[in-house]
Order: C-alpha cells, then sequence, then structure tokens
C-alpha cells in the first residue's frame, strides 16, 4: 500500500473529512457537482411536468415541441443524476483517498460543455430523436438538420470524456492509495470465499467507486465505437449498420443511465454508518454482489433490443439472466445492510437519513418494475408502454435522486454545524408522497397499455396524466423546500469546506 | 478563391503595415524582456514567455494574412475561422507572454490603476468580451464591416480587446489585478465564456437563412452554397472553441502561479 497516498485513517468510522482534513478542496468539487446535478435535475423536471401537462390535455404543446423536450428532459436528466452521484462519491472516498481537485474540476468543466451542446441541440437546433439516439433515425430527422443531429453526438462525446476523466482519475487513485486495482476490488478475499485477509479491504464506497468507474471506462469506449462511425458516416467515409449502431449506443447510453443509480447507492453505504453510528463492513457478500457488476452491467442493455428481430437470441437471453444477476444481489446486500445498521441503532430520523431511507424504498420498486420488464414475455406486452417510464422514473426519481439529496443533506449539515430545521422533517414526506403518486400513475397508465412516447394522448389516456399533475404539484413543494434549507446554509457549508489542513 | 486545395494553399495576402506592427511590437517585447527579470519586481522571465508571446502574433500572421483571412470577404467560414484565431489562440498567447512581465499592476498610477482595476474584473471582463463578440455579429455591423476595410480592421481590433480582456483574469498571474483566485471562479467563468460563444454559434449554425447577405455577391455564390457554408462557420465558432476552452481549463484549473519576486 502506498503511504504517500492513502490518507491515514484513524479510525473506520465514517466522516467526510480526511484525520488532516486534506480533501477540502474536493470536498468542494463534490459540492459542485452535486449542486449542479440536481438544479439540473429540476430545470429537467419543469420540462417533465411540461410533458406531463401536455399529455394530460391540461395544456397543449406542438408536437415537434413535445419531441424536443422528451429528448432533452431524457438526456439531461441521466447527465444530471450522474453528475449528481459522481459528485457525492468523490466527496465519499476523499477522506481516505487522496483525489485531485484539478482532476475533478476538468472532468466537471468537459462534461458541462457536453451538457451545453445537448441542450443547444435540442432547443436550437431542434433534434428531437430522443435521448437514445437510436439510428438511423438522428440522422434522417425532418424537422432537424444533420448539423443538430452532429451536435447531439459533440454533447455525449464531450460528456463522455468528461466522465472518463472522472473515471480513470479516480480508479488510478484508489489503485495508488491501496496498491492496485485487484486490491481495491478485492480479488484475493473475492477467489479465497473470505478467508484471504491479507490485503486490507477497502471500505465499501471505495469499492463501489472502482466497480463504476471500470464500468464508466468501459461506456465510454461504446460510445466512441458508436461515435465514430455516426461522425465518419456523416462526413460520408462510411455506412452504419443499424443494429450495430443501436447495440453500441446502448451499451454506452444504458450503462450510463444505470451506472448513476449504483455510483448513488454507494452513498448510502458511505452516510448512513454516520446516522446509526454503526460500521458497515466490507464482507464478503458486499464483495461478490459489487464485483459482479462490472461484468453484468455491461450484460444487460440489450433487453431493450428484445423487439429486434435480427438481434441473436443468445444475446436476448444473456441480456435477461444479465438483468436479474445484476439487479438482485447488489439490491439484496445494500437493503439488507442498510436494515441491518438501522435496526435497534437508536439513529435519529433526521432529513438526510429519511432521504436515504426513500431511496432505499424507490430503488426497491423500481429495480422491481426493471426486472419485470426485463422479462421477455412480459416485456413483449409492456416494453411501449408507460411501465418503462414507471420503471425508470421510480428508481431515478425517488431511488437515485433521494439518495443524493440525502447524502447533500448529510454533507451539509455536517459541514455547516447547522442542524435541520424541525419542520423541515415533513419535506422529505412531500417527496415521497409526491413522487409516489406522481409515479404510480405511470404505472397504473402502462399497466392499461397507454402507449409512451405519445406527445397527443386519446381522452381516455389523459385521466393518468392529470390524477398525476396534483402528485407532482406536492413533489414539487417537498423539493423546492429541501432545496431552499440547502441554500439557506450553503454558505456556511462552503466555508466549511475551506478549513483545509490544520 | 482557388478551386484548387493545393492552390488554396499559396493564396496568401501581406499587409504590409501590420507586418511592420507586428514586428515592432516583438522587437518592443524582447527588448522589454530582456530587461526584465532583474531588478522590478515582478516574475522573472523566462524562454516560455518569449516563445508565447511571438506565437501569438504569429497567429496573428495565420488568422489575417494567410489564406484564411485572404478568403474572408468571400467565405464566412473562413472569416469566423480567423476571428477564432484571435480570440482564442492570440489573445489567451499574447497574455500568458506578456502577463508576468508586466510588473505588479497594483503599483501603477491611481487614475489608470482606477481603468484597469474595473475593466479586470471578471464580471466587467466577460461582459465586455461577450458584447463586443455579439454586437459585430448583427447583420448589420457585419455587413457593414464586410464594405468597409477601416472597420473590418475595427472589428478584428475590438475582438483582440476584448478577449485580451477576458482571458486576463484566467491566465494572468495570480498576483496581478483582476487575477481569479479560486478553481470554482475560474471553471465558472470559463463556462459563461464558452457558453456565450457557443450559443452564438449554435444560433448561427441553425440559422435557416441566409444571415450575412454581402456572401452572396461572391463570385460563384448561390443561396445554397452560402447557407451551407454558414453552418460550417456556426460549427467553427462552436466546435473549436469548445476544444480551446478545454485546453485552457486544463492547463490554468488548479494552478498555483509563482509568487512575484520582490526586490530587496
Amino acid at each position: 500500500m502506498s503511504s504517500a497516498t492513502l490518507i491515514p485513517a484513524t479510525s473506520r468510522a465514517t466522516t467526510l473529512f480526511a484525520p488532516d482534513r486534506s480533501n477540502g478542496a474536493v470536498l468542494r468539487v463534490s459540492l459542485v457537482y452535486i449542486l449542479a446535478g440536481l438544479g439540473s435535475f429540476l430545470l429537467m423536471g419543469l420540462l417533465g411536468l411540461t410533458m406531463r401537462l401536455d399529455q394530460s390535455g391540461m395544456a397543449v404543446i406542438s408536437p415537434v415541441w413535445f419531441y424536443r423536450i422528451m429528448t432533452l428532459h431524457g438526456a439531461g436528466m441521466v447527465a444530471s443524476i450522474l453528475l449528481a452521484s459522481y459528485g457525492g462519491l468523490a466527496a465519499a472516498i476523499s477522506s481516505t483517498t487522496r483525489l485531485s481537485a484539478r482532476a475533478l474540476w476538468l472532468a466537471f468543466f468537459v462534461y458541462m460543455g457536453g451538457m451545453m451542446f445537448t441542450i443547444m441541440a435540442t432547443l436550437i437546433g431542434g433534434f428531437a430523436a430522443g435521448w437514445t439516439v437510436l439510428y438511423p433515425l438522428p440522422m434522417h430527422g425532418l424537422i432537424w438538420t444533420a448539423d443538430a443531429a452532429l451536435a447531439m453526438y459533440a454533447g455525449y462525446f464531450f460528456a463522455a470524456m468528461g466522465m472518463l476523466i472522472y473515471s480513470v482519475h479516480l480508479l488510478y487513485a484508489l489503485a495508488k492509495a491501496h496498491g492496485g486495482v485487484g486490491k481495491v476490488l478485492a480479488l484475493r478475499y473475492l477467489f479465497s470465499f473470505g478467508r484471504d485477509k491479507r490485503d486490507p479491504l477497502p471500505r465499501p464506497a471505495e469499492l463501489i467507486a472502482a466497480v463504476i468507474s471500470i464500468d464508466t471506462i468501459a461506456a465510454v469506449a461504446a460510445g466512441t465505437l458508436y461515435l465514430v462511425p455516426m461522425f465518419a458516416h456523416a462526413a460520408g467515409l462510411m455506412s452504419v449498420d443499424a443494429l450495430y449502431a443501436k447495440n453500441t449506443v446502448l451499451l454506452f447510453g444504458h450503462t450510463m443511465a444505470n451506472l448513476s443509480i449504483y455510483v448513488s447507492a454507494a452513498l448510502v453505504y458511505a452516510a448512513l454508518p454516520a446516522f446509526t453510528g454503526r460500521e458497515w463492513r466490507t464482507t464478503w457478500a458486499v464483495v461478490v454482489a459489487w464485483d459482479l457488476i462490472i461484468i453484468l452491467m455491461l450484460a444487460n442493455y440489450s433487453h431493450h433490443l428484445y423487439a429486434d428481430f435480427a438481434q441473436p437470441a443468445e444475446l436476448q437471453l444473456l441480456a435477461e439472466i444479465g438483468s436479474y444477476a445484476v439487479a438482485l444481489p447488489s439490491f439484496i446486500v445494500t437493503i439488507v445492510g442498510a436494515l441491518t445498521i438501522i435496526y435497534r441503532s437508536g439513529m435519529r430520523w433526521t432529513v438526510a437519513p429519511m432521504l436515504l431511507a426513500l431511496g432505499i424504498w424507490g430503488w426497491v420498486f423500481g429495480g422491481l418494475g426493471a426486472v419485470l420488464d426485463a422479462t421477455i414475455p412480459v416485456n413483449q406486452v409492456m416494453h411501449n408502454t408507460m411501465w418503462v417510464p414507471a420503471h425508470f422514473h421510480t428508481y431515478y426519481l425517488l431511488g437515485a435522486v433521494a439518495f443524493v439529496w440525502g447524502y447533500l443533506f448529510y454533507m451539509v449539515a455536517e459541514l455547516s454545524g447547522r442542524r435541520d430545521p424541525g419542520p423541515l422533517r415533513l419535506a422529505p414526506w412531500l417527496y415521497g408522497i409526491g413522487g409516489a403518486g406522481f409515479i404510480f400513475m405511470f404505472f397504473v397508465a402502462g399497466a392499461n397499455s397507454v402507449p409512451r412516447r405519445y406527445a397527443v394522448h386519446l381522452p381516455q389516456w389523459q385521466v393518468y396524466a392529470r390524477i398525476a399533475v396534483p402528485f407532482v404539484i406536492v413533489l414539487s413543494i417537498g423539493l423546492g423546500w429541501l432545496g431552499l434549507s440547502i441554500l439557506a446554509r450553503l454558505r456556511q457549508a462552503w466555508q466549511g469546506t475551506e478549513a483545509d489542513a490544520g | 478563391m482557388s478551386s484548387d486545395p493545393a492552390g488554396f494553399v499559396w493564396e496568401w495576402e501581406v499587409a504590409t503595415p501590420l507586418v511592420v506592427a507586428l514586428v515592432m511590437v516583438e522587437v518592443a517585447y524582447v527588448i522589454a524582456w530582456i530587461g526584465k527579470g532583474r531588478d522590478d519586481g515582478s516574475a522573472r522571465r523566462s524562454w516560455g514567455h518569449l516563445v508565447l508571446f511571438t506565437l501569438g502574433l504569429l497567429s496573428v500572421v495565420i488568422a489575417l494574412m494567410s489564406p484564411i483571412g485572404a478568403n474572408d470577404e468571400r467565405l464566412l467560414s473562413m472569416h469566423m475561422l480567423a476571428h477564432d484565431i484571435l480570440i482564442w489562440i492570440t489573445a489567451p498567447l499574447l497574455i500568458a507572454g506578456v502577463g508576468a512581465l508586466l510588473g505588479d499592476m497594483h503599483r501603477l498610477p491611481r487614475p489608470l490603476r482606477g481603468a484597469l482595476v474595473f475593466l479586470t474584473r471578471p464580471m466587467v471582463a466577460l461582459l465586455v468580451s461577450t458584447v463586443l463578440l455579439w454586437v459585430w455579429h448583427i447583420p448589420a455591423a457585419y455587413g457593414r464591416a464586410l464594405e468597409n476595410h477601416h472597420l473590418h480592421h475595427l472589428e478584428h481590433l475590438c475582438f483582440l480587446a476584448g478577449y485580451l480582456l477576458y482571458w486576463w483574469p484566467l491566465i494572468a498571474p495570480s498576483w496581478q489585478l483582476g487575477a481569479l483566485h479560486t478553481d470554482a471562479g475560474r471553471v465558472i467563468y470559463l463556462l459563461a465564456g464558452m457558453t456565450q460563444s457557443a450559443l452564438l454559434g449554435a444560433l448561427i449554425t441553425f440559422h435557416g437563412t441566409v444571415l450575412y447577405r454581402g456572401y452572396l455577391e461572391a463570385p460563384g455564390a448561390s443561396a445554397a452554397s452560402v447557407l451551407a457554408d454558414q453552418r460550417l462557420a456556426g460549427m467553427v465558432m462552436w466546435i473549436p472553441g469548445m476544444v480551446v476552452f478545454v485546453v485552457v481549463a486544463a492547463v490554468v484549473v488548479g494552478r498555483r502561479a509563482p509568487e512575484p519576486v520582490r526586490s530587496s
């Protein structure tokens, strides 16, 4: 182990600061990631509300604008939540792994540049082929130019480069701190079934960070395999096979979307022990569940291609098995682990643990919806219905985003030294109830075969969206309250990070 | 413009007054550079400063006298490329070359220092560079510049001056007036500068009709060819700009500039 890079830990308990408080700069950049991510999430939420109002018939927007908004909402949400989760993860491991604030700032800058391209490609260029940019639609749109498609691709390229800088840096720092990638993945411990404990085990957040970084690098490689032929195609240099394009872009985009959930799950491991006073140990079950994700997360994207008759049957089967396998071990380990350390811990239910618990709830229900959707006979009936937005809204809005909000509250309370105001504990309830009602109507609509991605809804479909709208208002009040509470303490939290080596 | 790419490379348009001016500036810089680093309290000179400043001046030659500048009245994309070079290459290189040699500007006489304090404030520098960039891209202003050489030179001077201001808070040594001191400040400032120029590039790229009608009068031009060139011009402003901003971000974020050498 390199003592030059592993910050000495006086205790294994989770704290934000390294013992020598040398990670203040990393905590600052982490806060910026989280705030930029959640701020952009709120803006993208407004776009979502606009679409839902349109589908309810309560407001009318043209189909041209509906699809632009839908494209930006999808791409923006994935990017925002991933950014916020990345910020939390960097903060979570910075107390024991020496990270470079410079590398994180650079990754942030490049990533934000990518988001800027995406916004301009959709809102100014009129690109409206959906965030999944499934070929050949982007290059052959009738209401947008090829330039708009290229700008969208450029946005994805820069976002991917930002992710790459972040992930390579994290993996490098973790490997340096622990003496190699194998050690941070606890491979010797894994393959000895927990008997060989010669290497110090990583903290769960560090293990997850390494897993996530490896998968991000793989996803970016897939994105490159998609984008390079697209640019070459636009330049007239080659033609592109549509099935190849679908596989590579989903391996990139679906993995990105999945990653944000798993990154945010690391925040539960990092923050919850601070409230329960119990350490979250790196057990063999934790190691096996998370190490498996390296491979399984790259195998499940293909469940979005069940309807493609040309896709080899082996890949379809792999997608189904991979979807079950990627979800269940990490679910079980995380949820059982969380419940175990909460149970009879005497934990005080402040806002942060409430949000973390809400996130676990959302992750479970969203994940179950996803597992159902990944089952081929179910998928053939449900895939083009509202069931699909139902499951991903559940694990995003009530899962990953709740985890990040929870972690942000933990950070801000610890850095500012100010407790949550008492009535604020109502806000997570508003968030949970509003979010659940909003999402439940997606599930009900899906179960009644209301199609997804339709700009104009038949009158008999509109009732689901109408019922959802009041829940969105409750959700907005909850999120707005949480946001204002953070803003009120942000200055002190920021100053709290400036107490560097002391 | 030559239809032969090989011929295009040789279409240089040497402007003698500009060459003379650039040589004089270089000579003045070299004299100042040789005299620096001894007893004036500023940072020491380095060969890097000299190289960067000289490259900055050479980039002016590339922007305005090479085939890029020689064809800027016939092709918007070439004109945009010339502007890109001035604002994204020339301006930062000149500041990188000269910033550390200027001495501590806090010691300047009060009226001059007051003006510089105001102009080098990040918000002011950002605003001035943005306004200059956008105003000159209003079709009427741009069209007049295409018709009148003096206005055309003024346009280029405005871009260069505006972006010398813009890059100053980022590239000038951290002990200089107006320099940004935190990484958060630098990144937000870079994002703001990048976004406004990218927005302008996007608006030009995606505009469905010809914005700068002067180009329709170029030999062999048609509405379709001018529109295609306009799209390319917007992209030229947008995408390489992003790359330049990323490079600058990689250089300036996290850096700790050397303290000025104080005389004893």
